[in-house]
């Protein structure tokens, strides 16, 4: 009895060894040397990459500033500059009254007429719009006065359909033999 | 070896403590905070290998701790231990590096662990043969690698706690702190990390009942 016990004993010993030296051998490691050096590096490289960051973001700060002071000092809206006269033309003569169909709306007539400007436009003079004339006749060039246009009668001859003319169909007799 | 005295080898020695080297840091003394490097990096180091179980990303992890601690030294009012504080920022971003995307995806394509590739556990290996004892060389070779394949295989909690606690840099409060659980906990956890590796060496062949 006592040396089943003791057999147990070490053999549970032995495995209690196993795992310590196991769990030893995997975490009493020496850290790699120079980890002062490396991260006293990478201290200084931060330091260096945030200064030389900082003139940038300066600078994209300014112009987040301008861009705002710009959109807000601005007047709105902004009032566009009046286009020049246009020179003064013959004064036509005013348009022949017409008057409104029977079922013109009032309302939108009123609403119309508010809009519609009681001064004449004045168009602008209108010039030989063809460049110079030439010897050749062209539809801008004839002179109404003067010459006249002979314009030949045109001919209507009505449309008819053509008869149709089938030709009688002739079946020959069929031969013996199926031939 | 004094664990107590090994914490703060390598350097020379300075009679000022971790809370005066932390008001020269926060004044703008970069040596001041170089100095509390020297002091820390063995514990910070690692505590993030027990995360990522990598020397190679333990290191990476460590900087970064560094680093975020340097830039929010500012904060720190000294309720709490430096140490301490800055395991919490190690562990933090430890656990960030754990849970990276870029780290599973590397994890995916990297080759299967051979004895001749220079893989993180190889490196364990070399430097813990140097300090094996004397019994140790009766333990069976074969039983090791289980072991070890074994932890890989614990529930997070159960191995994260059971790695620390193994790391011989941190106390059972700092491991506390770290894991944000209570004391009771963290004894418990490593007590049921054990427990449920041998179980599974039993599972083996391993007979311990």
């Amino acid at each position: 009895m006592n040396n089943e016990f003791s057999w147990s004993a070490a053999r549970e010993a032995r495995i209690d060894r196993a795992i310590d030296r196991a769990v030893r051998e995997m975490m009493q490691v020496e850290p790699p040397p120079g980890l002062r050096r490396r991260v006293l590096a990478r201290l200084n490289d931060a330091d260096e990459r945030r200064a030389s960051f900082l003139p940038r973001y300066a600078f994209a700060a300014m112009a987040l500033v301008v861009l705002v002071l710009s959109m807000t000092l601005l007047p709105n809206p902004v009032e566009l500059p009046t286009p020049p006269k246009a020179p003064m033309a013959a004064i036509p003569a005013p348009a022949p009254a017409i008057a409104p169909p029977a079922d013109w709306d009032v309302r939108s007539d009123m609403a119309i007429a508010g809009r519609i400007t009681k001064q004449p436009i004045r168009m602008p003079r209108v010039a030989n719009v063809f460049g110079n004339p030439s010897g050749h006749i062209s539809a801008a060039t004839v002179d109404a006065g003067k010459r006249q246009i002979a314009v030949q009668p045109l001919t209507i001859v009505p449309l008819s359909a053509r008869p149709i003319v089938i030709d009688p169909l002739i079946i020959p007799p069929a031969s013996k033999g199926g031939q | 070896m004094d664990q107590s005295t090994d914490c703060v080898t390598g350097t020379e020695p300075s009679a000022a403590t971790d809370l005066d080297l932390v008001r020269l840091a926060q004044a703008g003394d970069v040596d001041a905070f170089g100095e509390l490097v020297e002091r820390n990096r063995r514990a910070v180091f690692r505590a993030a290998l027990a995360c990522v179980r990598s020397p190679a990303e333990a290191d990476d992890v460590a900087q970064e701790a560094f680093v975020t601690a340097y830039r929010k030294l500012g904060t720190f009012r000294g309720d709490a231990q430096f140490r301490t504080w800055l395991l919490s920022i190690t562990w933090r971003k430890a656990i960030d590096r754990r849970k990276s995307i870029s780290r599973w995806l590397r994890l995916a394509v990297a080759p299967a662990r051979t004895n001749t590739g220079e893989d993180s556990f190889d490196q364990m290996e070399r430097v813990a043969t140097s300090n094996r004892s004397q019994e140790d060389t009766y333990v069976d070779e074969e039983l090791q690698q289980n072991v070890t394949r074994l932890i890989g295989t614990l529930p997070r909690k159960l191995r994260d706690a059971l790695l620390l606690a193994g790391a011989g840099e941190h106390t059972y409060e700092e491991i506390s702190h770290i894991l944000g659980a209570p004391l009771g906990t963290v004894k418990w956890r490593v007590s049921e990390a054990r427990r449920v590796l041998k179980k599974k060496l039993a599972a083996l062949g391993y007979a311990y009942e």
